[in-house]
């Protein structure tokens, strides 16, 4: 039973180091993609609705 | 439950309530500015396939770490204890092997599907899209059956709101929230609001377990764990716990949430290309095990917390309170309702409802576009206009909430919710794990074996408690019916009326035998003109 209690504290040790590294770094990232995403679906829309040009 | 009748008060105040107040109105100003963005089903469904790594990250962890999920890792963790880490554990060995190889994924990804049964029509003809786009949306409304009523029993043990009806509104809103704004916007919204909920909800959750091990110290927990549940808490290979089955069932399972299931494939045929698909599915291997992880260390904790306090101990530990597993899904929110000082409360309750929403979206927008692209669509002979297509989308997904709000007030759960979700998924994830692997790794996968794999997925339902329970009534009925029952003995009678069958075991069962007739099938029955091969989009 030792091993496991052994394995389990460094399983919730290790989970929640990563976690917490990988939030940071994807609330940081992810912020700067949700701008890029909606840059990229405006351009596609008016790619295939171009806007009417003026004469 | 009246837990005031007990004398037990939650630290819920009106200050946390303005903070959930706060988040769900910032929800619906989410929908509203998506909304601009739509312009096709494209943009709908897979948000115009620009997502990229750190944002398919978090989506993808926001979507499957939901409320469901803490509710259901909550409840393993304090009826099975430490050893309940294995189901993490395995969730981030599986998923880091998908990731790392990219299969099923990948080839799905280079197809340029949006959804698995659109590969099944590319694979196995369009009456196999429209049957596996059936199954799938069946699979999917079933899982999420139960989401409300868990969803309504953890935040009443969280907030102390016991009232019923109080209840029931609260959750009502919930649902028409979640309608509006995934009907407003889509992927779009989705991925925007998971984001905000990966955010809220990380933070929230690092902190509980953080005070859980300040508050009950670690020796504590580990001591009480091992005079309450023994070796069994810890090994989960012990007879008298989890056993060998169940291990390998959570085995197949976690290859199931980031392979087969369609919320982990959509995300992956959203992704810019096919290294980003990797790319977020290794990442995801972190949330995939946290989404257990945390949630079964809280589930620990709130049985260390009420174990040592009686009145608590009382109603969730008693021989009938465990039996029940309403009552302890309700048990780890009660333990952070006492826990979690004010304030705070508000930021884990905003973070929770967030989970609630996430998941709910992802996984109705994902049935309504199954149901309407793989089902509606092919036997309109792919006349549906995008007009229509999202008008019967968004009809859909108001059917989906009217039926999650009422399945989970009449269907009896019986079981930890983890295997309910787990099996009743099943119905599509038994049949689609030998269709989509063998269709994509072995030419000579036919027709009739891809439909007999994914029929035998219906046998997951046999897995489900209160479906046996009412086999072996229908049996003992027949047997007396038929004058037959002299065939078993009074105890054996009586124990067919209560049939109880191991879930792993069945589940196993029936995985085995769809793999065997997709094999059987498809050697007895080759296609007539040879399998077709599936271009790369």
């Amino acid at each position: 039973m030792e091993i496991w209690i052994k394995i389990w504290t460094w399983v919730l040790v290790l989970n929640l180091v990563i976690f917490a590294g990988l939030a940071v770094v994807v609330t940081i990232g992810g912020f700067g993609n949700i701008l890029s995403m909606l840059k990229s679906i405006r351009m596609q829309n008016d790619q295939q609705n171009p806007p009417e040009q003026e004469e | 439950m009246d837990l005031a009748a007990h004398g037990i008060h939650s630290n819920f105040t009106a200050i946390d309530w303005g903070i959930v107040a706060a988040y769900l109105c910032g929800t619906i100003v989410i929908g509203l500015i998506a909304n601009r963005y739509i312009s096709n089903m494209a943009d709908y469904v897979v948000a115009g396939r620009a997502l990229k790594s750190y944002l398919g990250v978090a989506t993808l962890i926001g979507t499957e770490f939901g409320l469901v999920s803490v509710v259901c890792g909550s409840q393993l963790g304090f009826t099975g204890g430490f050893s309940a880490f294995h189901v993490g554990v395995l969730g981030l060995i599986v998923t880091l092997f998908v990731g790392a190889t990219g299969v099923v994924l990948v080839p799905l990804r280079r197809s340029g599907v949006m959804t698995i049964p659109e590969y099944y029509e590319k694979r196995f003809g369009r009456k196999a899209r429209v049957l596996g786009g059936l199954i799938i949306v069946i699979a999917g409304l079933a899982t999420m059956g139960f989401f409300v009523k868990a969803g309504a029993i953890f935040v009443a043990g969280l907030t102390g709101m016991t009232n019923p009806m109080h209840l029931k509104l609260f959750m009502s809103g919930m649902v028409l929230l979640v309608l509006i704004y995934t009907g407003l916007g889509g992927m779009v919204s989705i991925v925007i609001a998971d984001y905000v909920q990966f955010v809220v909800m990380s933070i929230g959750l690092i902190v509980v377990c953080l005070l859980g091990i300040y508050h009950l110290g670690w020796e504590n927990i580990v001591s009480t764990v091992s005079a309450g549940r023994g070796e069994a808490g810890f090994n989960p290979l012990h007879k008298d716990g989890f056993g060998t089955a169940y291990v390998l069932y959570m085995a197949l399972g976690a290859f199931a949430s980031c392979a087969l299931w369609q919320t982990s494939v959509i995300r992956a045929c959203a992704a810019e290309n096919t290294r980003t698909v990797k790319r977020i599915i290794s990442a995801s291997s972190i949330g995939f095990m946290t989404r257990m992880t945390i949630p079964v260390f809280i589930g620990v904790c709130a049985y260390v917390f009420i174990s040592q306090h009686e009145s608590l101990g009382q109603i969730f530990l008693s021989d009938a309170a465990i039996a029940d597993s309403e009552t302890t899904m309700m048990a780890s929110a009660v333990y952070l309702g006492q826990l979690v000082p004010t304030g705070l409360m508000g930021l884990v309750a905003a973070g929770m409802l967030a989970a609630f929403l996430s998941t709910h979206d992802s996984y109705m927008l994902c049935w309504s576009a199954v149901f309407v692209e793989d089902v509606v669509a092919p036997c309109a002979g792919g006349k549906l206009s995008t007009r229509a297509r999202l008008t019967l989308s968004r009809l859909f997904l108001i059917g989906e909430g009217v039926f999650i709000l009422v399945f989970g007030l009449w269907y009896p759960l019986g079981q930890n919710l983890w295997d309910y979700m787990l099996t009743s998924g099943g119905v599509y994830w038994f049949g689609a794990a030998p269709v989509l692997i063998m269709g994509i790794y072995w030419k000579r996968a036919s027709r009739v074996g891809a439909f007999l794999a994914m029929v035998t997925g219906f046998g997951a339902f046999l897995g489900l408690k209160p479906v046996q329970a009412l086999i072996g009534r229908l049996l003992a009925k027949l047997m007396v019916a038929t004058n037959c029952d002299w065939l078993l003995s009074s105890s054996r009678m009586e124990a067919l009326k209560n049939l109880e069958l191991s879930t792993p075991k069945v589940s196993l069962c029936v995985v085995g035998l769809a793999f065997a007739l997709m094999l059987i099938g498809s050697l007895l029955f080759p296609d007539r003109h040879g399998s077709p091969v599936v271009e790369e989009a």
